[in-house]
C-alpha cells in the first residue's frame, strides 16, 4: 500500500490501514519524541498525541511533502509544544517551591539514560542529553533529527521547511554550543 | 578542575556518545492505546456537541416563549391604547363642545 491508498483508507476510516501507518511509523515517532522529551513516559504519551493528531488532520493532508516528514514535522512540534507546556508548569512550580517546606527544590530535571546507548557511553551521553536541552528550538530540532534519526540535511530541511543551506547553519551552530558547554562542564 | 585539553576531549567524546545510536522500542500496546483515546475524543465531541444542541434548543424556546408573551403583551395593551385614545377624543370633543359646534354650523 503506497502513501496516497494509506491516505485514503485512514480517511475512509479503514482501522487496518490506519494500524499499518502506527507500526510504520511509531518507531519513528517514539525516538524523536524521546530525544526531545528525555522522559519514557511523557514520550510514550505525547507518541499518542502525535497519531491521534495524524488520524484527525489526515484528510487535510496535501501530498505537498512526503507522509514521513509530515508525521515528523507533527513529532517535532507536538514534542516542543510539551516541553513549553512543562516549562510553563516548572515555572509556577518554581513559585510554589518558595512556599514549599524544608526548602526542597520540587522540580528537579531528570538525569536521562536514553536506551539505544551503549553502555560505556551512557553518563557522557546523559550529558550531552542535558547540553541539548538548553539549545534553542531550532538548533535543537536539527541536531536531534540528524543525531537520533539519522535524517538526512535534505529530509532535516523538508521537515523543517528550511533550505538545506540554513540546515547546515543550524547544525553547525548546535554543535559549536554544545561543545563549548561540554567544555565549561568538563573544565569546571 | 581538569586542563582544557582533557576538557575539550572529554567533550569531543561526548559529542560522538550518541553516534549510532540505537532506536528505542516503542510500547508494544501503543496501537489500543491510541485507538481508546480516538475513542474517547469522538465521545467527548458527542458530549460537547449535544450538550450545545440542548443549549440551543432551551435559548430557541426562551425566545419563542418571550415572543409569545410580548406579542399577547402588546395585543392586549394595544387594544387599552384604543379605548383610551377614542375615550381621549371623546374628552376632546367635549372640552371644546365640536359635537354642538358642528350641529350649530
Amino acid at each position: 500500500m503506497n502513501d496516497q491508498e494509506l491516505i485514503t483508507a485512514i480517511t475512509a476510516g479503514n482501522q487496518k490501514a490506519f494500524r499499518l501507518l502506527v507500526d510504520t511509523y511509531k518507531k519513528s515517532v517514539y525516538n524523536t519524541v524521546l530525544g526531545f522529551l528525555q522522559n519514557i513516559e511523557n514520550a510514550e504519551e505525547v507518541t499518542q498525541d502525535v497519531f491521534v493528531k495524524v488520524y484527525e488532520t489526515i484528510g487535510s493532508f496535501k501530498n505537498e511533502s512526503k507522509l514521513s516528514t509530515w508525521i515528523y514535522r507533527i513529532s517535532v512540534n507536538q514534542a516542543l509544544d510539551f516541553i513549553r507546556k512543562t516549562k510553563r508548569k516548572k515555572r509556577f512550580g518554581i513559585i510554589t517551591s518558595l512556599f514549599g517546606d524544608n526548602n526542597e527544590v520540587l522540580h528537579q530535571p531528570a538525569n536521562f539514560e536514553h536506551p539505544g546507548v551503549v553502555l560505556e557511553n551512557k553518563e557522557k551521553a546523559a550529558i550531552l542529553f542535558s547540553a541539548v536541552n538548553s539549545l534553542p528550538d531550532k538548533q535543537k530540532t536539527a541536531f536531534l533529527l540528524q543525531k537520533i534519526e539519522q535524517c538526512s540535511q535534505q529530509k532535516i530541511a523538508e521537515i523543517m521547511q528550511l533550505n538545506e543551506g540554513a540546515v547546515e547553519s543550524l547544525l553547525s551552530r548546535a554543535k559549536t554550543n554544545l561543545k563549548k558547554q561540554l567544555i565549561n562542564y568538563y573544565s569546571a | 578542575m581538569k586542563n582544557l585539553k582533557d576538557a575539550e576531549r572529554l567533550a569531543e567524546e561526548a559529542l560522538k556518545s550518541i553516534d549510532n545510536i540505537k532506536p528505542a522500542e516503542a510500547n508494544e500496546f501503543i496501537f489500543t492505546r491510541i485507538q481508546n483515546r480516538i475513542e474517547n475524543n469522538t465521545k467527548g465531541y458527542e458530549r460537547v456537541k449535544l450538550k450545545s444542541m440542548h443549549r440551543l434548543a432551551a435559548a430557541l424556546l426562551l425566545i419563542i416563549a418571550i415572543n409569545i408573551i410580548s406579542f399577547k403583551y402588546l395585543a392586549n395593551k394595544n387594544t387599552g391604547n384604543n379605548g383610551r385614545q377614542t375615550s381621549g377624543i371623546d374628552a376632546f370633543s367635549n372640552d371644546y363642545n365640536l359635537q354642538k359646534n358642528l350641529n350649530n354650523y
